[in-house]
């Protein structure tokens, strides 16, 4: 699997690019603000190089290779393809970072189900992650491992607080990390909105972009 | 009566002859011995008193014993000359490889017209090609053997080297972190330093001044990662190894220490594949000599290089145009991973501190050199008188001269009934 | 019958009974399984036969009667030397009237009879005996998958392979196998100089058999059991349906290694759209397979009985179970199909609808987390200091009063249809009954009677939704009024039963609704670290694991076992290149075939240098040459 030059701007430097998966079975697209709202808060608290634009890659396209951290959300049911799942396991395989939640924060969804099962089949068994692990200190500290949502706190969906996040690790490393905490809900606003509040709730995304980058 | 007469006088005289000639103070003896009677001969030699000069007349080069056997010789006034016109030049040279993979690098020498094999207790290896050339192995049983025609020449596997640390510092992205990965996977101890906001680096190791007893190379991703480590020219001067890559070649803090510049960043053309390496990630700064003598391109594509190196004082300096090799990673085919990974090891292998070669080689390892230093150059004959003249041989041809004249000159009166 | 053929029949049994002893004799050593093959047997054979040398000379023939029949007096001997002699008719009688027939029977039965009671002793005593104590080098007879080259002098064993009973793969019977393979799941039950049982493991293990002292090295090398490989024909790719009716044909085929127990298209059918989905799972066509190995499913789904909506999305894919039954056992399935039930106004599905802020992402501090730090508290009574446990109390209160606003701001606005609360805000900061104050507001602002219609269970959405929130919006209001006079463990089944309240709400509605997304441009540069540094501290980044630390270990392993060779250490050799050949039958299947084949040479034996070069290469691969000279060589 080869792939040519790309003739965007991202190729001018090796910035970080905030890429959501566009995979065929579902609603891929179901949290557009999440991306340039996260991208927002990298620029906010590091020196990072990051692009202004985030980008939407096909999960059965080879361009994913240009983008070694992906986020990946919706609803609807994941069942990849065979080119996305070659892709997928390629990706990981070569050190790209997978970021996985759940729109429907439903562990008895159609998300969850269908996600956590085409990603054991894909990268490797999930398992939870541990509350100490290096991703809730890399910039911001949460002692406590990942931080709730508003929406588990207010018994949307399977009405549960998940107390971990999952893993696939590969190497030692965190490769696909999935998250049934509705994180796309929680970041999905404008940006600017981060003014009205007293602790940015985007804080542990950035912690997962810096992680994605130095691990 | 004239025959008689004439006889009778040969027979003194060679009489005289034979006498003078026993009288006489000896001539040289020489002996001389070929590979298969050199064991026998040397006992010989080292036994009679009479040999003034032994010849070895070799197509291969003697065991060490031989040698010494013969220089010995030498040295206790035995005039000792050999000549070897067929044994070929071969030489083996073995080190430890410098990254932590392991293994030796094998350098070996021999004419270029005869078949060489190189292998190890276990067996061949594998054959070698040109009059020069090198080889990297994995791994090595016993000694290594470099075969050439009927000449081997013999090197003992090199100890493992020492591997040391290796600082990587930049701006935290996906180049520092795909660069730390091959290099951790390639089993190099990795202390980094990454910058992801001011004040707020992400580190691994103890931080600190560099200095050769912790690190064996420091690897600098931008110019941010450049001037951020103190101390690196000294580091270079006492024996580390400093790579530069990208914009880290545009530091002045590493100015002092590269004879070439950086030119202007360039992209790769549309429709370059990311395996490509020429490219090694699409996208690179041109790395132009700015100094005659004094560095030495690796990698050069097209007008610029992309991988060029020199010495500074005891240590090593490469610099890499290329920016952005997790492109190649990534993307470059279901190969990249492990190619990234290997090059930059060797890069930073190329360039890092090296464990002190141990010296007092075996003398198998370059064996003709070896008979060179304990027994000078070869002669091309020796210097030997001919069998018919050999004092020996006189002394028999004059011994029958006289008795074949008296007996003649005996018949010769019975014939005439004389007495 | 004269005397001379009597002479001559007599040495003819007696030949023919010492030539049938000495065959006997061979088989006999030969039963004992020699080191030196047929020599020592022949040799056994001929000693025989010399021991019986003198059946075949007819002198000797006559003495031995001789000296058996005392009662010839000579007279054979006589007739033999001097057959004419003038006392031959006397001779003749006397011979003729001794009966020699017990005595040559005696004889011929003990030289048969000796060598067939030693075949009988190596038969049945000595080679079961020896069978027991060592392995005799020709007794390898194992399928061609197990390898059973057991040296001289180990003792023998049997291992029973027990495929599991989905998989009807016939029980295998190895003797003194030192490598098993077998379906994941087998037991392996051996038997005779080792007693123990095992099942087989999913990743290659070596086992170590133990009894007496005794140690058998034995590699398990597992084989998975692939699930189904399903493929879905029709529908053959993803559609838009222009409406939800009409049939849509199902075909897939499904091909196993083992069999095929059952398989069935899997329907999910999603419907509805931004954040609020429901999902309706069916099975479509179970059909049983019997164990084949082959199956084809076919079905036709209609579409009209499945109450599609428009925009509503069809999920479809094949699945099929083989028989393991093991609880991690995968079902094969095939990729999925999606039939989108076409919607009016809709554009294409890269357009991207987003969904705005949701309006209780707003508070920071939600039912749920106010109760978390409730029961914190309660469990905190006889630790904590009372003023300290009353000042969090209250805390914890003014925070609940203030997420009890907010409910009433959301029911204030959709009772009122006004984004402008201010109204309620009195309402709200009511201390007796809120929820009436609220409720006023709300029918002064409407000039409806929004209470009564709360009262008469109108079945408007609006109100529907908005019963559960009042529901929130009192039992809030009683949990912040025992927060404030330090009750917190009263205060919980009222904050409960508020949670509970907008979960009902919840289900009934999700709080927010979808917007178009605005287009938003970044200023990187205006905002590049302006974010609070506050939380913010150095991290510590920790080493990934080597790539080559595998490979450089079994480098030393296999380095190792050489040496162990070249100091003669054999059986340790084997040991450690079979352990090494587990250890690398996942990731490193040339270099563990080669090793098989070194360790097979060694137990027979062989010179194995041939393959542990072989073996070598698979694991450090070729010699890199033309290393750079230029650059030291790197």
């Amino acid at each position: 699997m080869t792939h040519e030059a790309p003739s965007t701007k991202h190729q001018a430097r090796s910035e970080f690019v905030w890429a959501t998966a566009q995979y065929e079975s579902g609603d891929w697209d179901s949290a557009p603000l999440v991306g340039i709202n996260l991208t927002d808060s990298v620029a906010r608290y590091t020196s990072i190089k990051v692009s202004a634009s985030p980008m939407i890659v096909a999960l059965s396209s080879s361009d994913i290779l240009r983008y070694p951290f992906l986020f990946l959300t919706g609803h609807l049911p994941v069942r990849f393809t065979e080119a996305e799942r070659a892709n997928v396991r390629a990706y990981v395989d070569r050190g790209g970072f997978l970021f996985v939640d759940d729109h429907n924060h439903d562990i008895d969804g159609v998300f969850h189900k269908t996600a956590t099962e085409e990603l054991r089949r894909t990268c490797g068994a999930l398992n939870d992650l541990p509350n100490n692990h290096e991703l809730y200190s890399t910039m911001f500290r949460f002692p406590d491992g990942p931080p709730t949502t508003s929406h588990e706190l207010n018994g949307w969906g399977d009405n549960l607080v998940h107390k971990n996040l999952q893993a696939v690790i590969v190497n030692g490393r965190v490769a696909v990390l999935y998250s049934s905490k509705d994180y796309s809900s929680e970041w999905g606003y404008h940006p600017e909105s981060k003014r009205f509040m007293a602790i940015d709730n985007t804080r542990f995304g950035v912690n997962v972009v810096v992680y994605a980058l130095t691990r | 009566m004239r025959l008689e007469r004439t006889l009778r006088a040969t027979a003194f005289v060679a009489l005289a002859a034979w006498i003078a000639n026993a009288a006489r103070p000896a001539l040289a003896r020489v002996e001389t011995a070929n590979d298969a009677q050199l064991a026998d001969a040397l006992r010989q030699w080292t036994r009679a008193t009479t040999v003034d000069t032994v010849h070895a007349q070799l197509d291969t080069v003697p065991d060490a014993t031989a040698s010494a056997w013969l220089s010995a010789l030498s040295r206790a006034g035995v005039g000792v000359s050999w000549a070897g016109p067929l044994i070929p030049a071969t030489a083996i040279e073995v080190f430890p490889a410098t990254d932590p993979a392991g293994g030796v690098v094998v350098l070996t020498s021999a004419p270029a017209s005869t078949a060489r094999l190189l292998s190890d207790a276990l067996g061949p290896l594998d054959t070698l090609r040109g009059a020069v050339s090198s080889a990297r192995l994995a791994s090595v049983e016993g000694d290594l053997t470099l075969t050439s025609g009927m000449q081997p020449a013999r090197a003992e596997a090199a100890p493992r080297n020492q591997a040391r640390r290796v600082l990587v510092a930049g701006a935290a992205g996906w180049e520092a972190k795909f660069v730390i990965a091959a290099l951790e996977e390639s089993g190099w101890s990795v202390d980094a330093r990454l910058f992801v906001a001011p004040e707020r680096d992400v580190i691994q190791g103890p931080g600190g001044a560099i200095d050769t007893s912790r690190y064996a190379a420091v690897v600098l991703l931008d110019s941010a990662g450049a001037e951020s480590v103190r101390g690196l020219e000294s580091f270079v001067r006492s024996g580390g190894g400093a790579v530069l890559a990208g914009e880290a070649n545009l530091a002045p803090r590493a100015a002092g220490m590269t004879a070439w510049r950086a030119g202007k960043r360039e992209l790769a053309p549309l429709g370059t594949l990311a395996a490509d390496s020429v490219w090694r990630g699409l996208s690179r700064l041109p790395l132009v000599l700015t100094k005659l003598a004094g560095a030495i391109v690796l990698e050069q594509r097209t007008n610029g290089a992309e991988l060029v190196a020199r010495r500074h004082y005891n240590g090593r300096v490469v610099g890499v145009g290329y920016d952005q090799t997790w492109r190649w990673r990534m993307a470059g085919g279901d190969g990249s991973r492990v190619e990234h990974r290997e090059w930059w090891s060797r890069v930073v292998a190329s360039a890092a501190l090296r464990s002190p070669v141990t010296e007092g080689h075996a003398t198998g390892a370059a064996p003709l050199a070896s008979l060179f230093s304990v027994l000078g150059a070869p002669s091309r004959s020796a210097r030997v008188l001919p069998v018919a003249l050999s004092a020996g041989v006189l002394s028999n041809l004059l011994g029958a001269v006289v008795f074949a004249s008296l007996l003649a000159e005996w018949l010769s009166r019975r014939a005439r009934g004389a007495k | 019958m004269t005397v001379a053929q009597r002479i001559e029949a007599t040495r003819g049994y007696l030949a023919v009974s010492a030539l049938a002893g000495s065959v006997l004799v061979f088989f006999a050593i030969l039963g004992l399984r020699p080191a030196m093959g047929l020599t020592l047997p022949s040799m056994g054979a001929a000693a025989a036969l010399w021991v019986c040398r003198g059946v075949f000379s007819r002198t000797s023939v006559v003495l031995w009667l001789e000296s058996r029949l005392p009662e010839l007096r000579f007279a054979l001997v006589a007739l033999a030397e001097n057959p004419h002699s003038r006392f031959r008719a006397a001779f003749e009688a006397r011979v003729l009237g001794t009966d020699a027939r017990p005595v040559v029977a005696k004889a011929a039965l003990r030289m048969v009879g000796v060598p067939l009671a030693l075949l009988a002793g190596t038969e049945f005593v000595a080679r079961p005996l020896l069978d027991r104590l060592t392995i005799p080098s020709d007794v390898a007879t194992a399928p061609s998958e197990t390898r059973s080259l057991l040296g001289a002098g180990r003792r023998a064993y049997t291992a029973v392979v027990i495929a599991p009973a989905y998989s009807r793969i016939a029980t295998q019977t190895l003797r003194n196998p030192t490598a098993i393979e077998g379906l994941v799941g087998s037991e392996i039950r051996f038997s005779g100089a080792f007693d123990d049982r095992r099942l087989m493991p999913k990743r290659p293990e070596a086992v170590v058999l133990v009894r007496d002292g005794e140690e058998q090295l034995v590699t398990l090398e597992p084989r998975p059991d692939s699930a189904p490989r399903v493929v879905l024909s029709l529908p053959a790719r993803d559609s838009v349906l222009p409406r939800a009716d009409g049939v849509v044909a199902l075909a897939a085929s499904v091909r196993d290694d083992i069999g095929i127990t059952s398989g069935w298209f899997e329907m999910i059918v999603s419907s509805g759209d931004g954040e609020s989905f429901k999902f309706r799972n069916a099975v479509i066509a179970r059909t049983s397979a019997g164990n084949s190995r082959e199956l084809q499913l076919t079905a036709a789904l209609r579409l009209d009985t499945l109450d599609l909506k428009p925009g509503d999305i069809i999920h479809l894919r094949a699945v099929a179970r083989d028989a393991n039954p093991a609880a991690d056992a995968e079902a094969g399935s095939s990729e999925t199909r999606t039939l989108r039930v076409y919607r009016r106004g809709e554009s294409d599905s890269v357009d991207i609808e987003a969904m705005a802020p949701p309006e209780t992402g707003k508070s920071e501090l939600s039912q749920r987390m106010l109760i978390m730090m409730t029961e914190k508290l309660a469990t905190q009574v006889r630790t904590l200091a009372r003023p300290a446990f009353a000042s969090e109390s209250r805390n914890i209160a003014v925070e609940q009063a203030r997420l009890r606003k907010r409910v009433g701001q959301i029911i204030f606005t959709r009772l009122t249809g006004e984004e402008d609360a201010g109204e309620a805000e009195g309402a709200l900061a009511d201390t007796l009954s809120p929820m009436e104050a609220l409720l006023r507001a709300a029918d002064s602002a409407t000039g409806a009677d929004a209470g009564e219609h709360l009262e008469e269970g109108e079945d408007s959405p609006v109100i529907a939704i908005n019963r559960p929130l009042l529901e929130a919006f009192n039992a809030m209001w009683e949990a912040e009024r025992r927060l404030g006079v330090i009750e917190p463990r009263r205060a919980l089944p009222h904050m409960k039963a508020a949670l509970a309240a907008i979960q009902r709400a919840r289900a009934a509605e999700r709080l927010y609704l979808r917007g178009r997304p605005p287009r938003i441009v970044l200023d990187i540069a205006r905002i590049r670290l302006s974010g609070k540094k506050e939380g913010i501290e150095p991290a510590v980044r920790s080493p990934r694991a080597s790539a080559v630390t595998a490979q450089l270990t079994r480098q030393a392993q296999f380095s190792i076992a050489l040496e162990l060779l070249a100091s003669d250490s054999v059986s340790a050799a084997i040991d450690s290149l079979t352990l090494l050949r587990v250890d690398a039958l996942s990731d490193q299947p040339a270099f563990a075939s080669a090793l098989s084949a070194a360790v097979n040479d060694l137990r027979s034996g062989r010179d194995a240098t041939a393959s542990l070069r072989v073996a070598r290469r698979a694991l450090t691969g070729s010699p890199t040459q033309g290393v750079r000279l230029r650059w030291s060589g790197q």
